[in-house]
């Protein structure tokens, strides 16, 4: 979906959701929540507090429905929506946990804080990681990445059971997933690349 | 440029990741990496936030339909509580109302009983004395007495004016009950601390701001609220003295232009925070001539330098501090001999001032001592704001809750 447009029934949807119709922005729920669920998840990852993230960026939207701007595309709002829960939720975390955290995670966290603000303030619509892309990427990944993906990230097995399994070292399946994020990462660029240039 | 995937710092990153504990050594080479390669730094940023995507949308597989049920079930229970509480609210406020009435019903029967008692009394005292000194009883004394037992009920009996109008009105009266303090004095309900905002449309470098953006304000009222503040955003041609008079700080945004404000908010007793140089000068926080006691700093900066490190308004920062992500050229001010002078910039001639305040009392270039906890920070417009970095969150944070710790 073009993000720079709203699309018809969208736009139909909104509309009517402007007007307090719960059961057209349950629609528009529906139709943006893994989009923002992703978009989310790669800057929390505490899945309790991603699941009551994702609820909040719907519900101040859902409040925030009358001023919404009509140029603004809804997808783009969401996430700016978003950004700023997840920013919120990430300096709370910077200031309140500092004491007890080692020196990684204390710089990880802010330069986590820095990102999202960079990203606040870049002007050329860059939106982090990308649902649809990543899916596509996904599905373009030679089939024994993609078993490892399935086994661990949609199973849930781990790293050590998945080396017993192969008779590899911890280490060599954690550099395979290692490998294999990378090769999501430089496929997402490239996608993204072909398609601002497109 | 360090190459993750075939460094050892590849093994201690997916290590860290997987969640396997690392010793201190190697926690240590890990963030010194991290500190020291913007290379390294911005791959395991990545991978970090692909980590996370990977995890989120696996767990769509698997809990989307659990996910999304709930969420709609949220929104349904949100739309009906918005619809009660818009048709509770009038019938509380009526409560409250009648609440306050009954209570002043309530007092106006104890008094009366006060009354009724001493009244009594000094009939028996009087007959008493009459009795003993054969002379007429001359109760002045008593009527006195009277006067004073009685004048709680006259304050209590007096018109509390018009029914509440809103819910902190509401919440207000209920937590003052009968006793109403000074004017000036903060309203703290049930530990709850209030901040007015005051904001304008003054800011060009928020005309361009898209809502995901957020403008200047929407940040500096996110921070105050999760500084634990209940946050009143007002412009400043709104009536905004009495909300200010209950408020424990007043933060005046870049946005607002003081010429729209009221001259009394100079010389009320709340703490203000100032974050604009023209609120500077109105406040008398410094003179008002540019570029004698007001100016730009000579280039454009991403640090700040702090003075005096021991001060609580440096919220424990100390040297030269990296306060923005981006370069911004900045305002400073020339603050009068009695301030508190927190931050300057890299260079600064001694008298020139990004971070100053003034205790109450102390006596300002504007030639009148504050009235109280005045601060001026160097947050001139929205797009500065926007590219405040955490240790400039901190300054900001440590700026109102000190103003905000002002007694009156």
């Amino acid at each position: 979906m073009d993000d720079a447009v709203t699309d018809a029934s969208e736009k139909s949807l909104l509309e009517r959701a402007v007007q307090g119709d719960v059961e057209a922005f349950s629609e528009l729920v529906r139709m943006h929540y893994p989009a923002i669920r992703v978009y989310l998840g790669a800057h929390v990852h505490d899945q309790g507090a991603l699941d009551d993230l994702a609820q909040d960026v719907f519900l101040r939207a859902f409040r925030g429905l009358p001023t919404l701007r009509h140029a603004v595309a809804f997808r783009g709002w969401l996430i700016g929506i978003a950004r700023n829960r997840a920013l919120e939720h990430l300096r709370e975390l910077v200031r309140r946990d500092a004491i007890g955290r080692d020196r990684f995670q204390e710089m990880l966290a802010e330069a986590q804080v820095a990102f999202l603000e960079a990203e606040n303030q870049d002007d050329d619509g860059r939106i982090g990681i990308e649902l649809a892309a990543l899916k596509q990427c996904l599905g373009s990944l030679p089939s024994a990445s993609a078993r490892l993906v399935e086994e661990h990230y949609l199973k849930g097995r781990s790293i050590v059971s998945l080396a017993a399994e192969s008779r590899r070292s911890a280490g060599s399946v954690r550099m395979a997933l290692l490998r294999l994020r990378e090769a999501l990462r430089d496929c997402i660029r490239r996608r993204n690349a072909s398609e601002s240039g497109s | 440029m360090t190459d993750i995937s075939s460094t050892r710092l590849a093994d201690l990153w997916t290590r860290q990741l997987a969640g396997e504990d690392l010793t201190g050594d190697e926690r240590g080479v890990l963030a010194d990496a991290f500190a020291a390669d913007e290379v390294f730094r911005r791959r395991v940023l990545h991978d970090h936030h692909l980590e996370g995507a990977l995890r989120a949308e696996a767990s769509l597989q698997r809990q989307q339909d659990r996910q999304l049920a709930a969420m709609q079930q949220l929104l349904r229970a949100a739309s009906r509580s918005d619809r009660f509480i818009a048709r509770l609210r009038p019938r509380l406020e009526s409560a409250a109302y009648a609440r306050q009435s009954g209570a002043e019903r309530a007092e106006r029967h104890r008094a009366w009983t006060r009354r009724t008692f001493f009244a009594s009394a000094a009939v028996a005292a009087g007959l008493v004395i009459a009795l003993v000194s054969m002379r007429p009883a001359g109760p002045p004394a008593s009527r006195e007495t009277l006067a004073r037992r009685s004048a709680p009920a006259r304050v209590a009996q007096a018109p509390a004016g018009a029914p509440a109008t809103t819910a902190s009105q509401v919440a207000g009266i209920a937590a003052r009950g009968q006793s109403r303090g000074p004017l000036d004095s903060p309203l703290v309900v049930n530990d709850v601390r209030r901040a007015v905002l005051v904001t304008g449309a003054d800011d060009t470098h928020d005309a361009q701001t898209t809502l995901d953006q957020g403008t200047g304000d929407d940040r500096l009222r996110t921070q105050l609220e999760q500084l634990g503040f209940e946050v009143a955003v007002l412009s400043a041609d709104e009536p905004l003295l009495e909300e200010a008079r209950r408020a424990q700080v007043v933060v005046l945004s870049p946005s607002v232009a003081t010429r729209n404000l009221s001259e009394e908010l100079v010389t009320m007793a709340v703490p203000i925070v100032a974050l604009e140089s023209s609120a500077f000068s109105w406040l008398g926080l410094t003179g008002p001539a540019w570029t004698r006691d007001l100016g730009h700093t000579p280039a454009q900066l991403t640090d700040v330098v702090i003075e005096d490190s021991t001060q609580p308004l440096a919220a424990g920062l100390s040297g030269q501090v990296p306060v923005f992500s981006r370069r911004q050229r900045l305002r400073w001010g020339v603050p009068g001999p009695h301030a508190i002078q927190v931050a300057t910039y890299p260079g600064a001639p001694a008298q020139h001032s990004l971070l100053f305040a003034y205790e109450r009392g102390a006596l300002t270039p504007g030639g009148s001592p504050a009235a109280g906890r005045r601060v001026a920070m160097f947050l001139g417009n929205g797009r500065i704001i926007r590219r405040l970095a955490v240790p400039g969150w901190r300054l900001f944070d440590a700026a109102v809750t000190w103003a905000a710790e002002d007694t009156r």
